[in-house]
């Protein structure tokens, strides 16, 4: 019975030590993803500040100083912007995806995740190289068009998810109706 | 009208295999587990560490109490055979006791099957005297894990 005491004196105490060092608030996205950017629109010159609704970047073939009228030619966004509660095996994977203006990924990087499975899963570059020039309707199926990972599905599946869905988000909100219909 | 809009068919389609192999899989633990039978236990056994542990790669670990930890938790409608599996392993030993650990987690499944193959003379009986006290260390492994945890929020430990 004291055992059965000191171990829950022990839970309870770990418990909020946990509770307390949950409660800090931690970013782990890019705070400047220029590099990233420009990987993902490398014909681009300038790109704007993350703003507008929903939260993107936009990409122009010219500096907009220079030409304010300039349409852009590309939207990047983070997903954990877009579908926030989208969460992998542990918590959301950090992914920054680039969509030009007919609703075609012009590629995605993941900048962080914390997926136990991870290193097999969405951090090999092949798993980001394999959305590059699918478009907004492509069924982002795992097992389908999106390579499966056996003893990583919840990771692989969640990633996808996040991508089909947060550039669905954009395209309905940010691009021509024409590209959505 | 929302052109992506997913269907309910869409949605279970993907998750139909798992779904079902993992309810045959409960299914066959329940079974072994109240008839007693000693060959439908080491048959749940193999399929525990062949499909739980080497096919599918799901148990219940200190990892999911950091995803409960960090209420970070999947979405339910896409993630059904796991919240299957993690509900049936509370629920079960919550009425029937070990369960989740005599027959289902492949960790304990796999220990549980060197016991009739591994030879006696190879095996080393630890005093009741030291084991007992050597019971303890286990709970100072996970404290230390979880202090590391939430002390580094990483999750690779």
């Amino acid at each position: 019975m004291k055992h059965l005491q000191r171990m829950a004196a022990l839970a309870a105490g770990l418990v909020a030590a946990g509770a307390i060092v949950a409660a800090a608030d931690r970013i782990y996205t890019l705070p400047d993803p220029s590099a990233e950017l420009k990987r993902l629109f490398p014909q681009a010159a300038a790109f704007s500040p993350l703003g507008g609704q929903p939260l993107h970047f936009k990409a122009f073939a010219a500096d907009p100083k220079a030409n304010p009228s300039a349409a852009p030619v590309g939207i990047a966004f983070w997903t954990t912007d877009l579908v926030p509660n989208e969460h992998g095996y542990h918590g959301p994977i950090h992914i920054l995806v680039g969509m030009d203006m007919t609703g075609v990924l012009t590629g995605v990087i993941v900048t962080y995740d914390s997926e136990p499975y991870g290193y097999f899963s969405v951090q090999p570059p092949k798993f980001a190289a394999q959305f590059k020039g699918k478009t907004i309707r492509d069924p982002f199926r795992v097992g389908g068009d999106v390579d499966a990972v056996s003893r990583a599905s919840i990771t692989i599946n969640s990633a996808a998810r996040a991508i089909r869905d947060s550039s669905r988000m954009v395209a309905k909100q940010l691009l021509p109706p024409e590209v959505t219909k | 009208m929302d052109p992506f809009a997913e269907t309910w068919g869409e949605i279970l389609r993907p998750q139909a295999v798992d779904l079902t192999l993992f309810a045959a899989f409960l299914a066959l633990a329940l079974v072994s587990f109240f008839r007693k039978s000693v060959r439908l236990k080491y048959v749940t056994f193999i399929a525990a560490v062949g499909y739980l542990g080497f096919w599918k790669s799901t148990l219940l670990s200190v990892t999911d109490i950091f995803r409960v930890a960090d209420l970070s938790l999947p979405i339910f409608k896409y993630n059904l055979a796991w919240y299957l599996f993690a509900g049936f392993a509370m629920v079960s030993t919550v009425l029937w006791g070990r369960l989740y650990c005599g027959r289902i987690c492949a960790y304990g499944a796999l220990t549980q099957l060197l016991d009739p193959i591994v030879p006696r003379k190879m095996r080393v009986e630890i005093p009741v005297r030291i084991e007992k006290h050597a019971n303890l260390i286990k709970y100072g492994v996970l404290a230390i894990v979880l202090a590391y945890f939430f002390a580094t929020r990483d999750v690779g430990v």
